[in-house]
């Protein structure tokens, strides 16, 4: 493709965005909070949209205004598309099972072509184009977001907080000696070495973290290098001590994380992140649930620290070529095909309780948001037994077909009590097969509406 | 159930059916009844009581009456007298039926309107409706996972809705008849009273699309409440009608007599009718706008503009005296 092309698509991107006819979605959560499938759920329901009953929700839809969607190509061409059709096979396949953690940045378009329904628009044009664009990325890289606005020392206070927390000290005992007899020991000409030793120490601990279930696991390319596998920039970690760091060892530090700062996350955010002007936020609050307590509040703190991130606002015609800001805000809580219906509204409230500080900020810079519950792929067939019990049927990791009773959702943020009883939730494989296209799935219709409704008019 | 850290499991084989419908949630707390409730208290009262009991009497010595005097005639001819007896007996079991059905279908409407302001479930709607088509409709949208709020949402405007724009088409129909009707008319307040008469027919077709059978006693019931809705519940909708006619306030003033008469009575009807939806309706409107009054004012216009030549005051005075005659063509 000659430049010219390639000047002549991105000029046509602004034109776009100056006209409000373009929606990057900003598909923000953590790992395994349930991005990929999301997003594929949304291309399939956006691609088959005329061909189901299942989107009643979707106005444009259900107003049969809709001409059809279709893929693109970004862009971005530095950024690899997402892979839709390996998301579906995986899906499909004879031995279905869910596409993989994700392991790099992919991006898609689709062109949602509708013939606008009232106003000057409806008069003079008969079709009309939105463009949405999607982007996937892996959750871990996610939390280095938040360091963009933390100085070293911030970072190591926070981290020094949280590494108070039972679960957290237990794993980092052996690495936190380490630093200490490192520290003593600390002089200018062993320091390059030792930093690097007592870096990949954090590390290992980083990845025990995970292998626990823990999520605010910080710097996220130390979780999942990607590319950075083994670079300098990575040789560095939190101050864990309340002592002073070694004057041998504390500019390095410094120097390498504002690195990290500048040459590691500021791309990413500059690249990916930046010109977001809608956002879903997804919770998996079921994990977290059965995970236990310290998760839990673990969780919140993570989605505090991430919305922090993002600059949300108004957008004014300016504001939409120079450098959009968030102006509708989704928070969904995933993976609702694995509770009962009738619990569904517990979820939706749950995780209204679990956000509360940050819908209070939404609501205070009058930014329209909404909490939803719901599943990108639902799994899940509900049924009644004959003495009026919920089921769920689905299948299950040893690909059984399975039948379970609609587990337990808490009314409210779980007490010290319900805390030492736990929570379980089913863990569904899907077991679709080439013919259930559209795939099903869960309110999705309800989430495109409230997040491309009003564009589509 | 019992150990909250284990899933429970069921066996596979055992039968299960698809949920259609879900629990709803306790929440659900009965709302505000709809406009059918607004004018029930409206009783009649003391007087009813005393105006029934002289009924029941007077029907009572007409049946002892009559039996003495088929006994009579008995007496007199066996033929005759059993002649009459079979009389009786046949008018008796008419009246009989006849009131035995009254009072159902009287009973069905008073059920309906309490049930409408209950949140019925759209499978209970369903049933109200009688529309196999509508039905089969529900079956494809429905989601096993929404909540009752979200079915009954969904119910209301992918399939209740498409009765509304039924009879909201019926009652463009006939207003626009009524109005052309009363406008042409040299007698405007004869033929006003012969549009409420037809607009029986009316009130019929659009119950009969919400599926209500109407009785002679359930049509006086409906007319009643239909009135007392007017007069009492309609107050702070007649505001609203106002407001959305506050526009064409002004244009009314331009009208010519014909012409406004004419809107008058299409408007009498199509409040007449929109009265009756509202009653027949097996919910109250919630999500659906209801009928509005201003899209059927452009209709009831551009039909008064085709039956008459001249819609505005200002050259009605000098064609006054043609108007008439070529309205007879
Ligand atoms: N039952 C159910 N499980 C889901 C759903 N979406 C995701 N999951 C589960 O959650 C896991 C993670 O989902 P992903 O979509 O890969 O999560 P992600 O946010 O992309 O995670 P990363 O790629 O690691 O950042 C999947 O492997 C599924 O087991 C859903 O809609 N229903
Ligand atoms: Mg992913």
């Amino acid at each position: 493709m000659s430049r010219f092309q390639k000047l002549q698509h991105q000029t046509r991107d602004v034109i776009h965005r100056g006209f409000d006819r373009h929606i990057r979605l900003a598909v923000t959560g953590l790992s395994g909070a349930g991005k990929t499938a999301l997003i594929t759920g949304i291309l399939e329901q956006l691609l088959y949209a005329n061909e189901t009953q299942q989107l009643p929700y979707f106005k444009v839809k259900q107003q049969q205004r809709l001409n059809g969607c279709r893929l693109h190509t970004s862009s971005n061409w530095q950024v690899s598309r997402f892979d839709y059709e390996g998301a579906i096979d995986c899906l499909t396949t004879d031995v279905p099972r869910w596409p993989q953690s994700t392991r790099d940045v992919s991006e898609i378009r689709v062109e949602i072509k509708y013939k606008p329904h009232r106003g000057l628009a409806g008069r003079v044009l008969d079709t009309r184009k939105l463009t949405l664009d999607l982007i996937d990325y892996p959750g871990e890289w996610l939390l280095d977001l938040p360091l963009l606005q933390l100085s070293y020392d911030e970072w190591s206070q926070q981290q020094q907080r949280l590494l108070k927390a039972e679960l957290r000290h237990k794993l980092a005992e052996s690495w936190l000696t380490k630093v200490q007899t490192a520290a003593n020991a600390a002089s200018e000409d062993k320091a390059e070495q030792q930093l690097r030793e007592l870096a990949s120490g954090y590390r290992t601990f980083l990845r025990q973290c995970r292998e626990q279930k823990l999520l605010l696991l910080q710097p996220g390319r130390m979780v999942l290098p990607g590319e950075l596998e083994g670079a300098p920039a990575l040789e560095f970690f939190p101050w864990p001590l309340s002592q002073a760091i070694p004057d041998a060892w504390a500019k390095r530090l410094r120097e390498k994380y504002r690195y990290y700062q500048q040459h590691v996350v500021t791309p990413f955010y500059q690249k990916y992140f930046k010109h977001f002007n809608r956002q879903v936020v997804l919770v998996d609050v079921l994990q977290a649930l059965q995970n236990g307590e310290h998760h839990f509040a673990e969780l919140q703190l993570a989605i505090n620290e991430l919305m922090k991130s993002f600059s949300y606002g108004n957008n004014s015609l300016l504001k939409r070529l120079m450098s959009p800001v968030i102006d509708k805000v989704a928070l969904v809580a995933t993976k609702a095909d694995s509770i009962a219906p009738q619990d569904h509204q517990k979820l939706t409230e749950l995780l209204r309780v679990m956000t509360q500080k940050q819908r209070q900020e939404l609501q205070f810079d009058q930014i329209p948001h909404q909490v939803f519950s719901v599943a990108g792929i639902a799994t899940s067939q509900i049924k009644k037994l004959s003495n009026g019990t919920t089921v769920l049927d689905g299948i299950n990791e040893n690909r059984e077909f399975v039948r379970v009773g609609a587990p337990e959702v808490p009314n409210a943020i779980p007490t010290a009590a319900d805390w030492q009883q736990g929570y379980i939730y089913p863990q569904f494989y899907p077991g679709f097969t080439a013919q259930n296209s559209p795939l099903p799935h869960i309110r999705l219709d309800q989430l495109l509406e409230y997040v491309l409704g009003d564009k589509l008019k | 159930m019992s150990d909250p850290r284990k899933l429970t499991y069921y066996s596979v084989d055992e039968p299960a059916v698809e949920v259609s419908d879900t629990d709803s949630m306790p929440e659900q707390a009965g709302h505000e009844p709809g406009s059918g409730q607004a004018a029930a208290g409206v009783n009649s009262g003391r007087w009813g009581k005393w105006l029934a009991l002289g009924l029941v009497v007077a029907l009572t010595a007409a049946v002892i009456e009559s039996v003495l005097m088929v006994i009579e005639r008995f007496q007199q001819n066996i033929f005759l007298g059993s002649l009459w007896a079979v009389g009786f007996g046949v008018i008796a079991l008419a009246l009989l039926s006849f009131m035995v059905r009254e009072t159902w279908l009287l009973q069905k409407l008073k059920r309906r309107w309490k049930k409408q302001s209950e949140a019925p479930k759209p499978e209970q709607q369903l049933q109200l409706l009688q529309h196999p088509d509508l039905e089969h409709r529900w079956q494809q949208i429905k989601q096993p996972y929404w909540s009752a709020d979200e079915e009954r949402e969904r119910f209301e405007v992918d399939v209740l809705s498409r009765i509304d724009q039924q009879a909201t088409r019926i009652i463009s129909r006939w207003a626009a008849e009524a109005a052309a009707m009363v406008a042409v008319s040299p007698f405007a307040l004869l033929d006003m009273l012969i549009v409420m008469w037809r607009n029986q027919r009316m009130i019929s077709r659009i119950a009969e699309l919400y599926g209500v059978k109407l009785g002679y006693w359930a049509r006086v019931r409906l007319w009643r409440q239909v009135f007392a809705n007017i007069v009492y519940a309609g107050l702070s909708e007649v505001a609203v009608d106002l407001g959305a006619q506050w526009v064409s306030a002004e244009l009314l003033t331009r009208l010519s007599t014909r012409a406004g008469q004419g809107l008058g009575a299409g408007l009498l009807t199509a409040r007449l009718g929109y009265q009756v939806i509202e009653l027949c309706r097996p919910m109250p409107f919630e999500k659906v706008k209801k009928p509005g009054y201003l899209k059927l004012q452009k209709d009831l216009l551009s039909q008064l503009k085709s039956v008459l030549p001249f819609v505005y005051k200002s050259r009605q005075t000098k064609a006054a005296a043609t108007s008439e005659q070529e309205v007879e063509n």
